[in-house]
């Protein structure tokens, strides 16, 4: 099996001028090409800070970061920014959909910032094609139920064809029949070969995956 | 921008208010200052207004005009300036209408052709009086377009045809498009032969007289050294009598900032420039700031949109660029709202608003004629243009590079 992703003794420490909180310790962690790995915990054990260290939206206190096999740790702004654009989808829980822009052209966002992308308003509407929501292109986040919020968020995670796709809470403000449909859209990426990190509390959504990894405190628990 | 009309609106009238006032600020002195109908030599223009002239030695110097024969038997030889023209303006002037009991006030300049050469007047028919008319003290004259309408109820087919001014019968010789009173040195609505004047040439004492002289020149430097050495030379040969060039062929700038007459009382321009860049940025600066806590709150607002952006592949440099940008499309349409503002004001006050800083206000005027070249300056565009760069970078680039230096995760949450 390919390593994707190689995290080696990360820590996390959010700093105050009086008070020093330390996030995550010694987390070392390795996953696999194509697996759906959740992380599960107790609020505030660190889950999602260790899902934003990994998708390279904040950096760790110390330790190394291997996406691909490369070193990730260190590298400026712009390789950053590349690398998340080419590699990594994001689904957070509050789904954050830019108000302004309307459907196709939330999901178009990560095209912007891609070169040589071919035809975006295509690609965008392929994408909400594959989550079921190419009717719905025009309209605004605010016309938008929850479910069709987080389906327009996970067409916005894929549309730039990443590997791997980092989900925070995907389901945290869905009723039941609109999780069941969110879950059955991911667990559908992930057979077409997508590696999918999902932070959850729903244990049973957990037990679908192929992997459940505990943090408490910080610290990964087995 | 769309999204927030609120916003926008009160973020491009801020703009429109501080364009609005700065670009003011720069029309006062554009008027004053740049090349502008029909004074295109306003860079090259220097003057002589004043003589200091008394016994040798004594404390107490009269302070005159210089005469037209120090023009004619010394400046005109003058290698530094190519141009060199007396005048003098007429005073409680008024033309008679005819056919009508009426007589209007109008602005009368007594010059020589050498005037023509100095400030560009565009001729719409006939031409100025010739060198012939002048040294012959021919009855002729130009007169604006405006004045032609007032007594002839056209502009038009009226070169050789006559006007009473003062009672006196004068042959309008051309007609010009009027100029602007904001432009007092060439402004004139009749302008004739100095030698149409009996006393044209009369010296009370040697070199003083009643008229002003206006150099072109290219060198100011080598025209104040030549100009001293005519007052060396004749100092030197009168043992009893001296006279001093007081303002010293003085440029026009230096024109504009000063009114006195000593030379020592000049202030330096270096200081008036910076004195009013000081308060240019002042005007600048404070809607800025304005702004730029507008723009801050608005980033706060826009925070998550930019996390968003972050974490889908935009760099920092992109988000700002675009930040930025948007920013002055507000600005721009700020900076035109601001453009119409200061028309309208300048437009709705005759003109009354360029003499805003004038610390000599004395001027009877009350409406001022406003040329398509002080209303359309390209130079005032460019300013307005750079105004709103500038703007925007203050009030946009620093909330925005803040809110750009937080982790991504940051702006999301």
């Amino acid at each position: 099996m390919e390593t994707v992703i190689k995290l080696t003794d990360i820590s996390k420490v959010y700093t105050t001028k009086t008070i020093e909180t330390q996030a995550l310790e010694g987390i070392n962690l390795e996953v696999n090409k194509g697996e759906f790995l959740s992380i599960m915990g107790p609020s505030g054990c660190g889950k999602s800070t260790l899902l934003n260290i990994i998708g390279l939206l904040d950096r760790p206190s110390g330790g190394e970061i291997k996406l691909f096999g490369k070193q990730l740790v260190g590298l400026r702004d712009k390789e950053m920014a590349r690398f998340r654009n080419e590699n990594l989808g994001f689904v957070f829980q509050s789904f954050h959909l830019i108000p302004t822009l309307n459907v196709i052209d939330n999901v178009m966002v990560p095209l912007t910032y891609r070169k040589g992308a071919g035809d975006r308003r295509k690609l965008a509407r392929e994408a909400l094609e594959k989550v079921g929501l190419s009717h719905r292109t025009t309209h605004f986040p605010s016309q938008l139920s929850g479910g069709q919020a987080q389906r327009v968020a996970i067409a916005r995670a894929i549309v730039g064809n990443p590997s791997i796709i980092l989900a925070d809470e995907p389901t945290g403000n869905l009723d039941s029949k609109m999780s069941e449909e969110v879950m059955q859209l991911l667990h559908g990426l992930n057979r077409e070969g997508k590696t999918i990190i999902m932070v959850t509390h729903n244990e049973a959504q957990a037990r679908d995956t192929d992997r459940v990894i505990h943090l408490f405190d910080g610290h990964l628990v087995l | 921008m769309l999204a927030n009309k609120l916003f926008s609106a009160i973020y491009i009238c801020g703009t429109a208010l501080a364009i609005a006032t700065t670009t003011l600020f720069a029309l006062i002195y554009y008027v004053k200052v740049a090349p502008i109908y029909p004074e295109f030599n306003r860079m090259k223009t220097y003057y002589l207004r004043y003589i200091e002239n008394g016994e040798k030695g004594s404390p107490r110097k009269n302070v005159s005009n210089p005469s037209y024969p120090l023009v004619r038997d010394h400046l005109r030889k003058l290698k530094s300036a190519s141009i060199v023209s007396a005048e003098t303006s007429g005073w409680d002037d008024y033309v008679q209408l005819p056919g009508d009991d009426r007589e209007i006030e109008v602005d009368l300049k007594l010059t020589d052709p050498e005037f023509f050469k100095l400030y560009e007047y565009d001729f719409l028919e006939g031409r100025p009086f010739t060198a012939e008319e002048f040294e012959g003290g021919v009855l002729t004259g130009a007169i604006s377009d405006r004045l032609a309408m007032d007594i002839f109820g056209t502009d038009t087919g009226i070169v050789g045809r006559t006007f009473s001014l003062n009672y006196q019968e004068y042959r309008v010789c051309g007609v010009f498009r009027e100029g602007s009173q904001l432009l007092p040195d060439s402004y004139a609505q009749v302008i004739l032969p100095l030698t149409t004047d009996e006393e044209y040439d009369e010296e009370w004492r040697p070199f003083v007289g009643g008229v002003s002289v206006t150099f072109v020149s290219d060198d100011g430097k080598a025209l104040k050294e030549e100009v001293d050495e005519i007052a060396r030379k004749f100092n030197s040969s009168n043992p009893d009598y001296e006279v001093g060039f007081l303002d010293l062929p003085r440029s026009h700038i230096v024109n504009v900032f000063n009114s006195g007459i000593y030379q020592e009382e000049f202030v330096p321009i270096r200081s008036v420039v910076k004195k009013n860049l000081l308060i240019l940025l002042v005007l600048l600066l404070i809607p800025a700031l304005n702004l730029s806590g507008l723009i801050s709150s608005r980033m706060d607002m826009r925070s998550s949109e930019i996390g968003i952006r972050r974490s889908f592949g935009g760099t920092r440099f992109q988000l700002l660029k675009q930040v930025l940008w948007e920013n002055l499309v507000l600005t721009i349409s700020g900076g035109v709202l601001g453009l119409v503002i200061v028309w309208l004001c300048v437009l709705s006050s005759s003109g009354q608003l360029l003499t805003l800083l004038d610390s000599n206000n004395s001027n009877e005027v009350v409406s001022f004629n406003l040329t398509p070249e002080i209303l359309y300056a390209p130079a005032i565009f460019i300013v307005a243009f750079l105004l709103c760069v500038v703007l925007n970078i203050l009030s946009a680039l620093v909330p925005a590079w803040f809110s750009l230096r937080k982790p991504v995760i940051s702006n999301i949450e």
